[in-house]
């Protein structure tokens, strides 16, 4: 664990955040949501576990920290938390693990064998092996004759003749975060109720301090985690010399392996699905995936997300203001939003409209490789004077400016940004990814009828994308067409006072009924 | 595969009776060559001034204080010894070879201002002989003490040949020298040794210098406390102190040593046997050196190349296998040669002892000293191989036992009586080398097991 803005790990707080990697060090959708929500409900206190890579990545919180937070705790999943290390007397008989280590076996066994949903029983049995007072530890995983064992029977299972060395560490890198988490479980930050806002660590986290608080736990995803994490996976084969000797494991070429991380990846989710009193998400697509991945259905609603409209309503362009030819990218600069076709797509929409510009607005901070590869792009298409990457901005000083809000994204949950600009009466056009449909087009049939906010072009199709811009900008009816359907959706479906109504119900709900069952244990009711 | 087990496995290769003859002379040459040269040179000049007739005495306090000297100097730069070369070692995987000299001269410059002011102390206090005496004295034991430190650097660089070489022309001037400057007495032959450890060791810096890129600076960096493993130091001292520590009972014992000049004594019954017996560790070293250097090198990369690469676990428990055997082979190997090594100068006992005019009472020494250095050679082998595996811990219980049993054994061998004698070194060796190839095979069953869940036990890094 450590120190951060605000540390206070003694002081009670109504909901616990467990997020990882976002809010308040990575800017990002996820973590203005959770800002919205925090700043939401200035009458609830909340605690945050933050759990980031290394600590090296992540310096001063990106975002101001709302005075109703009432602590912080940062752990490193990557480099493990300083913890006591365990020194036996040579005397001391070494207590016999093998019993734990067949229950290991036989937990890993269920999580292979399940398709769909996981019976609880097998999260808790996890949990229980990690926090009992007779656990397994990291230094067991590293150290113990019943570790090496576990590990080369999983060997043996693995296609033959693979790489034993990348095998062994990916194994141990992938499970060494949980003994971290186990830690933060042994000293929980107390709460009413604990909130996850993806599945993968954070969830199983969630999962672990239901069943050691007994406090109510719920999960919002708004990407679906496994699936971003099989992006980032597939995406490690594209720069094969980007080694990071921490990440190894990550970095092979072998198909294996990552299927292993993805396999690990969804276990993690399945658990934190079946322990969760209830799971929340976006819009219809990441439900079905979900289902998919294993939550229960009955236990599964959809919230959208919601944007500020009165604040952005006073950036909407007079109906007779002239529309500048400017398209607007707002999102971090990671491969995951496929910045280079936009670049490339731009290209083409730069010979077909004058004076077009296309402005990339977001943090660079995270992949600066990336970063570069993108300018170097620009660059050959000598294009510097009309895509710019302008940094991290304040949107609503950006909306005034622009005609477009885009997005070439490969993957997306219900993107915070195009919401916004809707608001702004700002149509966008984005790929064919997680809600943006719905978003686009409408959902339901009265939605639907509201007519369309912008389009929708399929990914990795630069020549598509640059279609549907170039009618945009240059078919004036059209934008205004689409500017009012984007206000009206926005304004009927994506309110934020409505996200944050229902989102204030669900943690009274779950805070009166944890209270509640408390006062029946105090009363010896049980 | 170091220069030097490329040299030698060509000679191997050549799969002929005198290929394999050559490469085990090769291997005896540099790997006991500096030790035999050092104690042939030392009696050479005491054969030297026999035949000249002069002065037994002066001669016998000459040979006393080398011995002195060459013992104590070896414990004192064995607290630097092992700790240097592993820096150097580390540098060197690296490829921060700029590093190398400013650290050479840094660590050479450490160990002049210790042995330095170590040896004028302790002349200042417990000696009063001639001045010229007491600062040939000081003089010789810094020379040696840097000496040591730089061989072992060299050997550290598999450079033996090097070593080999400028013992034989230092010790060769020695001899020569003495052979003119007897007739100054004690003096004289201390001023042809201090020339010749002198040539010995700046033949060495020469030639190791230019091998890497050359800065006037001087830099201490092996000081710094995250490059220090602890276990060396105490592994460097244990051993020095753990082969001499023997030879330092008999000497300060009444019973078994008389006066020779000022605070140093000797010991006429030990020390000749002992030293004799030590000249048979030829055979054993070279197939130590042969085998270590080849077959062991070769399985030793091949596993650890394994471990680190892309290998399948099949491939690294079969390369593990081929280490062991490779070890197994060596250590049966030396137990062979050395075993009949020490048959034959048994046999032969007899006939050198009375050649050599010692007294037939204490041919019984001769023999368990054999016995000894046989055991020995054993226990340096287990302990390279300890070290290639970076297993600091064992290497530290090794050299404790090593130190506590030649110590207490030799105490007790004493205590025991004249025919005793020996007994302590000889059972020590003996037992040490038992206990060092206990650890090995511990520590090679399940290598593959040990390689990846117990990586190196000395982490101060």
């Amino acid at each position: 664990m450590s120190k951060s803005p605000k540390f206070n790990p003694e002081q009670h707080a109504n909901v616990c955040l467990l997020l990882e990697g976002t809010f308040p060090y990575v800017r990002g959708g996820v973590s203005s949501w959770v800002k919205q929500l925090i700043e939401g409900m200035p009458n609830l206190t909340f605690s945050i576990v933050f759990l980031g890579g290394s600590p090296d990545e992540y310096g001063e919180p990106a975002y101001d920290i709302p005075p109703n937070v009432v602590h912080i705790e940062n752990h490193f999943l990557i480099s493990a938390d300083k913890e006591p290390v365990e020194k036996r007397k040579f005397w001391d008989r070494k207590a016999d693990k093998s019993q734990l280590f067949e229950l290991n076996t036989k937990l890993h066994g269920d999580l292979a064998e399940t398709e769909g949903s996981l019976n609880s029983a097998t999260a808790r049995g996890f949990t229980t092996l990690l926090t009992n007072s007779e656990a397994i530890t990291r230094t067991d995983l590293q150290h113990s004759d019943e570790a090496w064992e576990s590990i080369r029977e999983k060997y043996i299972d693995a296609p033959p003749g693979l790489d034993f060395n990348h095998f062994f560490w990916t194994v141990r890198t992938m499970h060494s975060p949980l003994f971290t988490l186990a830690n933060i479980v042994n000293n929980a930050p107390p709460a009413d109720m604990y909130h996850s806002v993806s599945t993968g660590y954070a969830g199983y986290l969630g999962a672990m301090l239901k069943q050691k608080t007994g406090s109510p736990y719920i999960i919002s995803e708004h990407g679906i985690y496994t699936k971003e994490r099989e992006i980032d996976l597939a995406h490690v084969d594209w720069i094969p010399d980007d080694l990071d000797p921490f990440r190894v494991g990550l970095d092979d070429n072998m198909g294996y392996l990552r299927q292993t991380w993805i396999r690990f990846f969804k276990s993690l989710g399945k658990m934190a699905y079946s322990s969760a009193d209830h799971v929340y998400t976006l819009f219809n697509g990441n439900r079905q995936r979900q289902i998919e991945d294993g939550a229960n259905e009955k236990r599964l609603t959809i919230i959208p997300n919601g944007v500020a409209i009165d604040k952005l309503r006073t950036k909407r362009r007079p109906a007779d203001a002239p529309v500048p030819p400017v398209v607007a990218l707002i999102g971090r600069v990671v491969p995951i939003k496929d910045i280079k076709t936009f670049i490339r797509g731009m290209r083409i929409v730069c010979t077909n409209v004058p004076n077009a510009q296309g402005w990339i607005v977001g943090p660079e901070d995270e992949d600066p490789d990336y970063v570069l590869e993108c300018c170097a792009l620009i660059k050959s298409f000598d294009l510097q004077d009309s895509i710019k990457l302008l940094g991290f901005q304040q949107i609503s000083d950006i909306f005034p400016k622009v005609a477009l809000t885009v997005l070439t994204s490969v993957s997306e949950g219900q993107p915070l940004t195009t919401l916004e600009g809707f608001a702004a009466g700002i149509p966008a056009v984005t790929t064919d990814v997680g809600g943006c449909s719905e978003l686009i087009y409408g959902g339901s049939d009265e939605d639907k009828a509201l007519g369309s906010a912008g389009d929708i072009v399929p990914i990795a199709n630069p020549g598509l994308f640059a279609e549907a811009v170039t009618r945009l900008l240059t078919d004036t009816a059209k934008w205004k067409a689409a500017s009012n359907a984007a206000i009206r959706r926005v304004e009927t479906y994506y309110d934020d006072r409505k996200m944050l109504d229902r989102y204030y119900q669900i943690y009274a709900d779950n805070i009166n009924a944890a209270r509640e069952s408390a006062n029946v244990q105090k009363a010896g009711g049980f | 595969m170091a220069g030097i087990g490329f040299e030698l496995r060509k000679y191997l290769d050549d799969d002929s009776f005198t290929g394999t003859l050559k490469a085990y002379g090769f291997a005896g040459l540099i790997s006991a060559g500096p030790w035999v040269l050092s104690i042939l040179g030392v009696m050479l000049i005491g054969i030297v001034a026999i035949s000249q007739k002069v002065g037994g005495q002066e001669v016998e306090q000459f040979t006393t204080s080398v011995t002195w000297i060459m013992g104590t100097s070896l414990i004192l730069s064995g607290f630097l010894q092992l700790v240097f070369t592993r820096y150097i070692a580390d540098r060197l995987f690296e490829g921060r070879d700029h590093l190398i000299n400013p650290n050479l001269f840094g660590a050479l410059l450490l160990t002049t201002i210790v042995s330095g002011g170590f040896a004028v102390a302790v002349m200042t206090t417990l000696f009063h002989e001639s001045l010229a005496y007491e600062m040939l004295m000081v003089a010789n034991f810094v020379t040696l003490s840097n000496i040591w430190i730089l061989v072992i650097f060299v050997a550290g660089l598999k450079k033996f040949k090097v070593i080999l070489y400028s013992f034989f022309f230092g010790y060769a001037t020695t001899v020569l020298l003495s052979i003119l400057l007897i007739p100054y007495g004690i003096s004289g032959l201390l001023s042809g040794l201090l020339i010749g450890h002198g040539i010995l060791f700046f033949l060495m810096l020469a030639v190791i210098i230019p091998e890497y890129p050359i800065t006037q600076t001087v830099r201490v960096d092996f000081l710094k406390r995250r490059e220090i493993f602890p276990a060396l130091i105490f592994v460097g001292v244990f051993y020095n102190l753990g082969i001499w520590i023997d030879k330092f009972i008999f000497w300060t014992y009444p019973g078994t040593s008389e006066a020779v000049i000022g605070p140093l004594r000797a010991s006429l019954i030990y020390d000749l046997p002992i030293f004799l017996a030590y000249l048979s560790i030829i055979p054993g070293m070279a197939v130590f050196l042969l085998r270590i250097e080849t077959d062991f090198a070769e399985a030793y990369d091949g596993f650890f190349n394994a471990v680190r690469g892309n290998a399948s676990l099949q491939e690294i428990e079969t390369l593990g296998n081929e280490m062991i055997l490779a070890v197994r082979e060596g250590i049966f190997q030396i137990i062979k040669v050395q075993g009949i090594t020490v048959l034959v100068l048994y046999m032969l006992g007899p006939k050198i002892v009375s050649w050599l005019g010692i007294s037939d009472k204490f041919i019984h020494l001769y023999y368990i000293d054999l016995v000894g250095v046989a055991a020995q050679v054993l226990m340096l082998a287990v302990l390279n191989v300890l070290f290639y595996l970076d297993r600091l811990k064992d290497a530290f219980w090794l050299t404790l036992t090593l130190l506590i049993t030649n110590g207490c054994f030799t105490w007790i061998s004493i205590e025991l009586g004249p025919i005793y004698y020996g007994y302590g070194f000889g059972l020590s060796m003996t037992l040490t080398a038992f206990v060092g190839i206990f650890l090995l095979s511990s520590e090679l069953e399940n290598i593959e097991f040990r390689t990846f869940m117990r990586p190196r036990d000395a982490t101060t890094h």
